[in-house]
C-alpha cells in the first residue's frame, strides 16, 4: 500500500470517527449493528464537519496544516462527546444480531446488498488505477487545493489567476486535507477519496431510508444509483458535482423525513447536509433554495410549524460560507453568477429560454445517462399526490424541487451565454447538475412507493416532536 | 388524521389503484437494477483492464496526453523546473499560428498554461519578464536565445530554458 493510499485511509477514518461522535451525540446507537449501519452517514457527516470548519477558517487566514486539521476534528469530537454525555448517551450494549433462518425476501435483499457491495469493491479497484480525467479538476479545483497545501492557506495571487475564482472552498479544502495526509499532492489517488464519498453516500442513504421503509424497497433503488451509467462514468472524477449531488440528496431525504415525522434530529441532519451543499458549489445555493421552496409548498399554511424551522435552519446553514463570501467580495473577485440577476442581461438573451428549457428536460430524462430512475420516482410522486397521507409532503418535495431546479438550470443557461446550449460535458455543467435531481428521485422513490403500497403506515398522525427520535425508531422490517 | 374507516368505495378503489401503481413501480425498479447490473460490471471491469497496465508516471501524465501535450515535454518540465522556481509558459501568438506552424490544436493551445501550472505547482507561474524558467511550446525562442540556457528542446518547437541571472 502506497503512502498516499495509507494517508487517505487514515484521513477517512478520522472523518468517520468525527462523524460517529456527532451521530452518537445527537441520536445515540442502540446496537453495534446499528453502528455499522451508520458508518456511511458517519463518514459523510465527518467530512461535512471538518470541511465546513476549513471552509470557515481559510478566509480567516488559517492554513490546513496537520495540527489545524486535527484540531478541527478534535473540536468537533469534544463538542459531540460533551453533548452526548449531557444527553446521557451510552455505548451500545447489544450486538443487535438475531440468529434465525432468513426469509426469501431477506435473502433477496441480502443478494441486492451483496451485488452493490461487490460493485463498489470493483469500483474501488478501478479508482486505484484511474488517471485524473476531469477537466475542472486540473483546471481549477486541484490547483486551489495545491495552493492551500503549499502556500499555507488562501493565496490571493494564485486564486486571481484561476477560473471560478468565487467558487466555494469545500472541495479544495477536502483535497488539501487529503494531500496533507497523503504527504504529497499527487492528483491520481484523489479518485479514492471520491470513491469513499460515493460508498459512504450509498450506505448513508440506506441508513436514513431504513428508518422509514423496508430494505427490499431501499436496496433496488440504491443498486439503480450504483449502476447508473453517468454515475459510474463520473463519480471518481475530482470535481465538485457529485459530492454536491450526494450532500444535496442527503439533505433532501433528511428534510423529507422531518416533514413526515417532525423529528428534530432529521432537521439537524438537513442543516448539516444543506450547509455542505451550499459550501460545495454555487449551484448548491440554487438547489438549496429549490428544496426549501418545495418544502414550504408542501405545507403552505404551516408557517410556524414548517416555514420558520426550515427557513431558519437553511439560513443558519449558510453561515460557514459567509467568511468566504466576505473574503472574495472584499477583494473584488469576479463571479460569473453576478450578471444572472440583471434584468437587462436576461432581456437581451430571451431567445435562449426555450432551447435552454428543452435542453434541461432532455438531459434530465436521458435514458443513456440516467436509466429510468427519475420517471419511476415522478410517477410515484404523482400517484401519492392524490392521497391525503403524510407522504404527500414527500411527493410535493420531489415534484416541487424538480420543477424549481428545472427552472433554475434553465435560468443558468439563459443568462450565462458562455455556456453553450449543447450536451457536451466539457462545455456545460448542466448534464452534471441534473444528476442532483435524478439522484433525489432515486432516494425519495422508496418512500413514495412504500406510501403507495402501505398507506396505513403513512396515515397516522406524526408523533410528538419532543418524544421521538430515530434512536427510538428502529429500522422498518 | 385520516383513519382507514373513513375510506369509502371510491377511496378504496383509488387506494387499490395506487397500490397497483406502487407495486408496478417497485417491480420496474427491481428489474431495471437487475438488467443494468451486467452492463455496469462490464463497464468497471473494462475500465480497469484499460487502466491497470499503466505505470504511475503514465497515470500522472495521462491528463496531459489527453490534452495533446507531448509526454516527453511534460516529463522534462517536471524534472527540470524546481518546486521553488518561477516559470512562464510561452506559446504562439494565436491558435491559428500554433496549428499552422507547429501542429498544435486549439484545445492544447488553450489548456497548456493552466495544465502546466497544475503539473508544476508549487512552482509559481509569473509574467515572462520575471520568470526564472521559460516553457516554450511552439513559440519563437529567438528573443530568449542570448539570455537563456536551453535545458530541453525537440524538433517540434518545444523547449524549456533557464533564464540567466534570475
Amino acid at each position: 500500500m502506497s503512502r498516499s493510499v495509507e494517508g487517505l485511509l487514515v484521513v477517512n477514518a478520522l472523518f468517520g470517527v468525527t462523524g460517529f461522535a456527532v451521530l452518537w451525540a445527537v441520536r445515540g446507537f442502540r446496537t453495534w449493528v446499528e453502528v455499522v449501519e451508520f458508518a456511511g452517514l458517519a463518514v459523510m457527516t465527518g467530512i461535512a464537519c471538518v470541511c465546513l470548519g476549513a471552509n470557515a477558517l481559510l478566509p480567516l487566514g488559517f492554513g490546513l496544516s496537520l495540527p489545524v486539521v486535527l484540531g478541527m476534528a478534535a473540536a468537533v469530537l469534544a463538542t459531540a462527546v460533551t453533548v452526548g454525555v449531557r444527553q446521557r448517551r451510552r455505548l451500545p450494549t447489544r450486538l443487535g444480531i438475531v440468529w434465525r433462518r432468513p426469509s426469501p425476501g431477506e435473502a433477496a435483499v441480502a443478494g441486492f446488498i451483496g451485488v452493490v457491495v461487490a460493485f463498489l469493491l470493483l469500483d474501488l479497484r478501478l479508482a486505484r488505477v484511474l488517471p485524473l480525467g476531469s477537466y475542472d479538476g486540473w483546471w481549477f479545483w486541484i490547483p486551489k487545493a495545491k495552493g492551500i497545501y503549499y502556500y499555507g492557506g488562501l493565496d490571493e495571487q494564485l486564486l486571481r489567476s484561476l477560473p471560478e475564482q468565487a467558487a466555494p472552498l469545500f472541495i479544495p479544502s477536502l483535497q488539501a486535507i487529503d494531500f496533507r495526509f497523503m504527504g504529497s499532492t499527487q492528483a491520481v489517488p484523489l479518485a479514492l477519496q471520491y470513491w469513499a464519498l460515493f460508498a459512504a453516500f450509498v450506505f448513508a442513504a440506506a441508513a436514513i431510508l431504513r428508518r422509514f421503509v423496508p430494505a427490499w424497497l431501499v436496496w433496488p433503488f440504491l443498486a439503480l444509483v450504483a449502476f447508473t451509467p453517468e454515475i459510474d462514468y463520473r463519480v471518481t472524477m475530482a470535481q465538485a458535482d457529485w459530492p454536491l449531488d450526494m450532500y444535496f440528496v442527503l439533505a433532501a431525504v433528511c428534510l423529507a423525513g422531518w416533514l413526515v415525522r417532525r423529528d428534530r434530529i432529521l432537521l439537524l441532519g438537513f442543516g448539516f447536509m444543506i450547509a455542505a451543499t451550499i459550501a460545495l458549489k454555487r449551484e448548491g445555493t440554487l438547489l438549496a433554495i429549490c428544496l426549501v421552496a418545495a418544502a414550504l409548498l408542501a405545507h403552505p399554511r404551516a408557517v410556524r410549524a414548517v416555514w420558520v424551522p426550515v427557513c431558519g435552519v437553511a439560513a443558519l446553514a449558510y453561515a460557514p460560507t459567509v467568511p468566504w463570501v466576505i473574503w472574495w467580495t472584499t477583494r473584488r473577485f469576479t463571479s460569473d453568477a453576478a450578471s444572472g440577476v440583471s434584468p437587462s442581461v436576461l432581456r437581451s438573451h430571451t431567445h435562449r429560454v426555450g432551447p435552454a428549457f428543452h435542453l434541461v428536460i432532455r438531459l434530465m430524462f436521458d435514458y443513456a445517462h440516467w436509466f429510468v430512475t427519475l420517471p419511476i420516482a415522478l410517477i410515484a410522486a404523482l400517484a401519492v399526490l392524490g392521497s391525503r397521507d403524510r407522504a404527500r409532503a414527500v411527493a410535493i418535495l420531489l415534484l416541487g424541487t424538480t420543477v424549481f431546479a428545472t427552472l433554475g438550470f434553465t435560468w443558468i443557461l439563459w443568462q450565462y451565454t458562455g455556456v453553450p446550449l449543447d450536451t457536451k460535458q466539457s462545455s456545460t455543467p448542466i448534464p452534471r447538475a441534473v444528476g442532483a435531481i435524478v439522484l433525489l428521485g432515486a432516494v425519495l422513490a422508496p418512500l413514495l412507493i412504500d406510501a403507495l403500497l402501505r398507506p396505513g403506515r403513512w396515515r397516522a398522525a406524526p408523533p410528538a416532536e419532543t418524544t421521538t427520535s430515530p434512536h427510538e425508531i428502529p429500522a422498518v422490517r | 388524521m385520516v383513519s382507514d374507516n373513513s375510506i369509502g368505495a371510491d377511496g378504496g378503489r383509488a387506494e387499490r389503484l395506487r397500490r397497483a401503481v406502487g407495486l408496478g413501480l417497485a417491480i420496474v425498479a427491481i428489474l431495471s437494477a437487475a438488467a443494468r447490473a451486467p452492463g455496469a460490471f462490464d463497464y468497471v471491469l473494462g475500465q480497469h483492464r484499460e487502466a491497470a497496465g499503466r505505470t504511475a508516471a503514465d497515470r500522472t501524465l495521462a491528463t496531459g496526453n489527453i490534452l495533446g501535450i507531448d509526454r516527453a515535454y511534460q516529463s522534462a518540465a517536471l524534472s527540470l523546473v524546481p518546486p521553488t522556481a518561477t516559470f512562464a509558459v510561452l506559446v504562439s501568438s494565436s491558435p491559428a499560428v500554433a496549428e499552422r506552424d507547429y501542429g498544435i490544436n486549439s484545445l492544447t493551445y488553450v489548456a497548456l498554461p493552466r495544465y502546466l501550472l497544475f503539473l508544476l505547482m508549487p512552482a509559481r507561474e509569473v509574467p515572462a519578464r520575471t520568470a526564472q524558467y521559460v516553457l516554450c511550446y511552439g513559440c519563437n525562442t529567438d528573443p530568449w536565445d542570448g539570455r537563456t540556457d536551453w535545458l530541453y528542446s525537440d524538433l517540434h518547437g518545444h523547449a524549456i530554458g533557464r533564464v540567466n541571472g534570475r
